[in-house]
């Protein structure tokens, strides 16, 4: 097919820096016409990241869609700098997301920015630049410049197009992220010095950090941690992002909200994670607690929030808390889900943005009782807004769900969110810890939270009379702002019924990166331990008391397994300075020595990994117990799970 | 590697041979002297400058002819190289003059100062640093600074009818001599142990004899006898003052805040320049050999003392300051300490191929605040210091000028992508690298560098208001409005491309200046040495 033989992933990078350029040459009084070039250059973006999905192998978990010619090639030789890009299934929704959304943004300032219209359509497009570059780069180098490219832009759009107090939300913001991006660079460097080669490509540089000893692992994870948390944020360092969306504008609002805060958890899990997998395993429960004080305290935070804008930027705080929890739970669902929500997250959030914008376009108010009543006045606008709400809320059917219920399957399955070693679980030996179920209650209580302050708002704003007399006087919706809002109830609609299109393309990555955490065969331990959940439920005794036999003689199961130390045992290895698994299979002359060979091939296994088998054995033993799962997994499997076993 | 110690009779021709580009520089301000002898009246010596930058570009291309010649040798019987480092720091000299005869063009008659000296001056201050970068003995080391000083001390006071161009002066001349009699006294030191001026025979000495070394039971240096120690800290103390590192910095501010603002650049930059070109000649030829742990008595911790104290103190004193000006010269102050990170790490790990990172970041270094300096000197009101207020509205009167100096703002606070950022980007990577080679006490290092770039993150700040004030405020009173010059136009657009060009495509360079530090002549590595893995492929660009 010609479609693959072009480099589709630099013309989404590079095409609207492209535009930005063609802005750049228009005169500045054609606001028309930079407009409408703005918009169509991004709407062209999007339509070129559409070959992505298109192009993109679900069954594969690695890097694609990278074009050896153009997109892997030197670019700073003499550092071992490559300009190399390419998706696996976590980044590529995250890319089409950003080209989704920048069209809307560009679309909705058409009338909000009248000052400085030029500057301000270049500022969009290069940060759209960033965004994709930062998502698509397979160099940590590069991923570092995009990473910071990003800033100055959104740094300038709440800064000079903001709100009344924008200048100090602006440096907040950008002292903030610089404060976490610097620290991780001096851990990148540290990870990059210690390689073999020079190379910053990621696979190296995960395959290096894993070589590690502990101490180190920890300190260097925690660099990257704080990177990543500050721009999520995680709950005590989040008091940036209310400054910076309420003082924004609608499209950096959007912006901010729907990809930028994605950069913080697609780091997690395209560098934090599988970089540290010791330091994870004893951070994991601590950044998981964090992340549900955010979810609990950003909920009831946006409940007494009087500021529309503010109740939505408190609300993304919750709903990342989501997303985080899935990924620090470290189960195929949770990663899944915490991506799906992501995506969800953007969509929805996004829209609220959008809708709040809408208003404040109209009566340059945003406190929720300068409203009430409007649904009367704007019918079609509450409608539209009525959707995006329940998408945010979580709605089954909606984009939010989905995600919502991976994450809290995933969360009450870890085997990882516990703070000592797990004596008590409600599986008898096997299974996940109390504190695992504990994490997924409370968060639980984070969509009920979520349902009460949206659906108040909606009330106090949409229903009841018609409070101030200038709401009387409101227009609906322009076919302009329609063609802004529609596509995102259409896309909460899609994300909400077909989540199955996005989730199998993700599977086969989450898989790979379990992978590359836990050592070989972590997708297939879970699927056994679905089936010993089925076994307990349904007392299917044959297969399971294989699959029991085969978790005593190998020593699966890294939570209690005979040989495992548990967190505190990890924990007494980093403080004293143990040497990495890595070191010792080294040392002991097992494993595969080539640091630089096949990555799958070379992951340390996690604590008590099948690693230490032979190769042969464990395949088999493997196969055996997928198909002796298999079984017993649908009828433990609840519905939209995806517990598929890729390839 | 051994000095060569042959000597030759008389003057050879290979000796002037590579002194030619300072040769070159010397003529043309001469001419440029002779030429002003024919002036009377104001104005009309503009042409003055173009001349100066000619003879700047004909001295620059000269060196690049030198070190194109790929081998080192000695100049009048060892007192100069003519080696690659040497051409090296010539070329970043010449390219800051370049820019400031550009800048000064116009900057001159605007302030009623046209006069031809400025350009003779510059290219004398030129010849001087030269003459530090080849510097092959302690005497032609303090015969270049001598001349790089004096004609800066003039430059200072160039405004005669000004009284704080005067007090700048004036300054910078006593603290100038008090640090030049220092450095006297510390070279006198060591002539009195050593016996020798030559830097090559005091790195032999260093490494090896019991009157410099003191040594323990096992038969391993582990410091420095008193006597060499206080000549070094000395000699050291003096390039601190040269270079601006705290506690060395108080004139500093004052000096650039009273010169004229193209000259205050030359200082901020061709000047640091040189300074970290003699420092660098020290360093890692004469005062080599003893073991650098950061617990030992050797230059090592004195350096990691310094270059800490100098970011946080001068990143911090840069936030408080009002004035431009006053910022910039503590920013700059803070440039001189990151500047001393690779150095750090080449004494600690023992490979001078970390300093590549040093001629990378000068040049940097030099692009923006040369650039944001000479923004400065266009806004500048009649002797009145510009302040944050006189910024507001700039986006919006002087789009073009406002850009470029949200370049130079973003390259100098080492944002991605500017040269700024990879300079740091090196600086820093040399020290973590040096980390995980040295033997002990690597984990200082790195807390080095992330106080170091923490200590960044407040320069972002600072650097930022200039951003805000630009764009993010209206103008309040009738703020002072210009037309930029010609030249100076040429300069500064010179200046914010070179900045995007190297922090996109910095390849190149960064592959230059790390072989221009490899080819430092008789360091005791020398060009063949073993490069640490990590570095080992910069030679040659491979992949």
């Amino acid at each position: 097919m010609g479609l693959s033989g072009v480099p589709w992933l630099s013309l989404v990078i590079f095409g609207p820096l492209l535009g930005a350029i063609g802005i750049g040459l228009i005169p500045r009084d054609q606001k028309a016409l930079l407009r409408n070039l703005a918009f169509f250059s991004s709407l062209g973006v999007f339509a070129l990241s559409i070959p992505l999905v298109l192009l993109f192998d679900p069954a594969r978990g690695d890097f694609q869609l990278t074009m050896q010619q153009f997109e892997n090639v030197a670019w700073i030789p003499a550092l071992g700098v490559r300009y190399q890009v390419g998706v696996d299934g976590i980044s590529l929704f995250l890319i089409v997301l950003t080209t989704f959304l920048t069209p809307l943004c560009i679309l909705s300032a058409y009338r909000a920015v009248e000052d400085r219209v030029k500057e301000y359509l270049i500022a969009l497009l290069v940060l759209e630049t960033g965004m994709l570059g930062a998502l698509a780069a397979l160099d940590v180098f590069l991923f570092y410049i995009f990473w910071e490219v990003m800033l100055i832009p959104m740094y300038l759009i709440i800064g000079v197009w903001g709100g009344p107090r924008r200048r100090y939300a602006a440096v907040k913001f950008f002292l903030y992220t610089m404060v976490g991006s610097v620290l991780m660079l001096v851990a990148i460097l540290y990870v990059y010095s210690q390689g073999e080669v020079a190379d910053f490509s990621v696979e190296h540089l995960w395959a290096t950090a894993q070589g590690l000893g502990g101490r180190a692992q920890l300190w260097l994870f925690l660099a990257f941690a704080l990177a990543f948390a500050i721009k999520v944020p995680l709950f005590p360092l989040h008091t940036w992002l209310p400054d910076a969306h309420v003082e924004a504008p609608t499209a950096g609002s959007v912006i901010l909200a729907g990809v930028l805060l994605k950069m913080g958890t697609f780091g997690f899990v395209r560098y934090a994670m599988p970089m540290f997998p010791e330091a994870l395993q004893v951070c994991a429960p601590y950044i998981a607690l964090l992340a549900l004080i955010g979810i609990i305290y950003g909920a009831l935070v946006a409940w007494v929030q009087s500021d529309v804008k503010s109740l939505v930027a408190y609300s993304s705080v919750s709903h990342l808390g989501f997303v985080v929890l899935g990924l620090m739970a470290l189960t195929p669902q949770g990663i899944s889900g915490g991506t799906f929500l992501m995506l969800a997250h953007g969509v929805s959030t996004g829209g609220l943005f959008l809708c709040v914008g809408f208003l404040y376009e109209r009566r340059h108010r945003r406190l929720i009782a300068d409203f009430g009543g409007i649904a009367r006045v704007v019918p079609v606008f509450s409608a539209i807004f009525l959707v995006i709400v329940l998408a945010s809320a979580g709605l089954p059917g909606l984009s939010g769900f989905v995600g919502e219920f991976l994450v809290l399957i995933g969360a009450s399955q870890s085997h990882s969110l516990h703070f000592g070693p797990v004596e008590y679980s409600f599986f008898g030996r096997v299974g996940p810890s109390v504190t695992s179920f504990l994490f997924a209650g409370l968060a639980t209580l984070g969509v009920i939270l979520a349902a009460l302050y949206l659906l108040s708002m909606v009330r106090r704003m949409l229903f009841g009379p018609v409070v101030h007399e200038a709401n009387t006087r409101i227009s609906d919706a322009s076919p302009r702002e329609l063609a802004y809002l529609v596509p995102v109830v259409l896309a909460a609609f899609f994300l909400g019924i077909f989540p199955g299109f996005f989730t199998s393309r993700i599977e086969a990555t989450t898989a790979r990166l379990l992978e590359v955490i836990e050592g070989p065969g972590a997708w297939e331990r879970t699927e056994e331990f679905l089936a010993t959940v089925a076994e307990d439920r349904h007392s299917a005794a044959q297969p399971i008391a294989n699959a029991s036999d085969d978790r005593d003689q190998t020593g699966d199961f890294r939570v209690n397994a005979p040989g495992d130390r548990g967190p505190q045992g990890r924990w007494r290895e980093l403080v004293q300075g143990n040497p990495g698994p890595m070191i010792e299979r080294l040392a002991q002359g097992q494993g595969d020595q080539d640091l630089t060979g096949d990555l799958r091939r070379q992951v340390p296994s996690g604590v008590g990994g099948r690693s230490d088998l032979p190769e042969a054995f464990t395949g088999d033993r493997l196969a055996e117990g997928r198909l002796l799962a298999r079984g017993s997994v649908d009828q433990a499997r609840i519905e939209g799970l995806p517990v598929e076993v890729p390839r | 590697m051994m000095p060569a110690m042959e000597i030759a009779a008389g003057v050879g021709r290979f000796d002037l041979h590579g002194l030619t580009p300072g040769m070159i520089i010397t003529g043309f301000g001469l001419l440029v002297l002779l030429l002003e002898i024919f002036h009377r009246g104001r104005g009309g010596r503009a042409y003055l400058g173009g001349i100066a930058v000619f003879g700047l570009v004909l001295g620059g291309m000269w060196a690049y002819l030198l070190w194109n010649q790929r081998f080192s040798w000695s100049l009048f019987r060892m007192m100069a190289y003519q080696d690659g480092f040497g051409q090296a720091f010539t070329a970043i000299v010449v390219m800051a003059a370049i820019l400031t005869c550009l800048l000064a063009t116009d900057y001159l008659p605007r302030h009623q100062s046209d006069r031809g000296e400025f350009y003779a001056l510059i290219l004398f201050a030129v010849t001087g640093m030269i003459l530090v970068a080849v510097a092959a003995d302690l005497v032609t080391l303090f015969l270049g600074i001598e001349t790089m000083s004096l004609a800066v001390y003039v430059l200072a006071g160039f405004f005669r009818h000004s009284r704080h161009s005067a007090e700048a002066s004036l300054k910078y001349l006593i603290l100038g001599a008090l640090s030049t009699a220092i450095m006297l006294y510390g070279i006198a030191l060591l002539y009195g142990v050593t016996k020798t001026t030559h830097l090559a025979s005091i790195g032999q000495l260093f490494q090896e004899s019991p009157a410099i070394c003191r040594f323990n039971a096992e038969g391993f240096a582990v410091g420095l006898q008193p006597l060499p120690l206080i000549g070094m800290v000395m000699i050291l103390v003096s390039m601190g003052f040269k270079i601006a590192l705290v506690p060395f910095h108080m004139w500093a501010p004052d000096v650039y805040d009273g010169s004229p603002t193209p000259a205050a650049g030359f200082m901020a930059t061709a000047v640091k320049v040189a300074g970290f070109a003699g420092l660098l000649r020290l360093l890692m030829i004469a005062f080599v050999g003893w073991p650098a742990r950061i617990s030992s008595t050797g230059w090592v911790p004195i350096l990691f003392v310094l270059a800490l104290v100098t970011i946080i103190l001068g990143n911090a004193a840069a936030i408080v300051q009002n004035k431009l000006k006053r910022m910039l010269a503590y920013s700059s102050i803070a440039h001189a300490g990151y500047l001393l990170l690779p150095l750090i790490a080449a004494g600690y790990a023992g490979h001078q191929a970390f300093n590549g990172a040093v001629p990378y970041y000068l040049v940097a270094y030099t692009l923006a605040t040369l650039g944001a300096f000479g923004v400065l000197g266009y806004l500048e009101k009649q002797d009145q210091a510009l302040t944050y207020d006189d910024l507001d509205g700039l986006g919006k009167r002087h789009p073009w000028v406002a850009a470029s100096m949200t370049i130079f703002m973003i390259s100098a606070a080492g944002i991605p992508p500017t040269a700024g950022f990879f300079a740091k980007f090196l600086a820093f990577k040399a020290v973590i690298d040096a980390a995980g080679i040295g033997q002990f006490g690597g984990v200082y290092l790195v807390v080095l560098a992330a106080l170091g770039i923490l200590a960044s993150v407040a320069g972002v700040y600072y650097y930022l208001r200039v951003v805000v004030h630009m764009y993010m405020r209206e103008q309040h009173q009738q703020g002072p409005s210009f037309l930029l010059g010609r030249a100076a136009a040429v300069a500064i657009a010179l200046c914010a491309f070179g900045s995007v060009a190297l922090g996109i495509l910095p390849n190149r360079l960064a592959t230059l200046s790390y072989i221009s530090t490899i080819e430092m002549a008789d360091t005791p590595e020398g060009p063949e040495a073993i490069v640490p893995a990590g570095m080992a492929r910069t030679t040659g660009g491979g992949d």
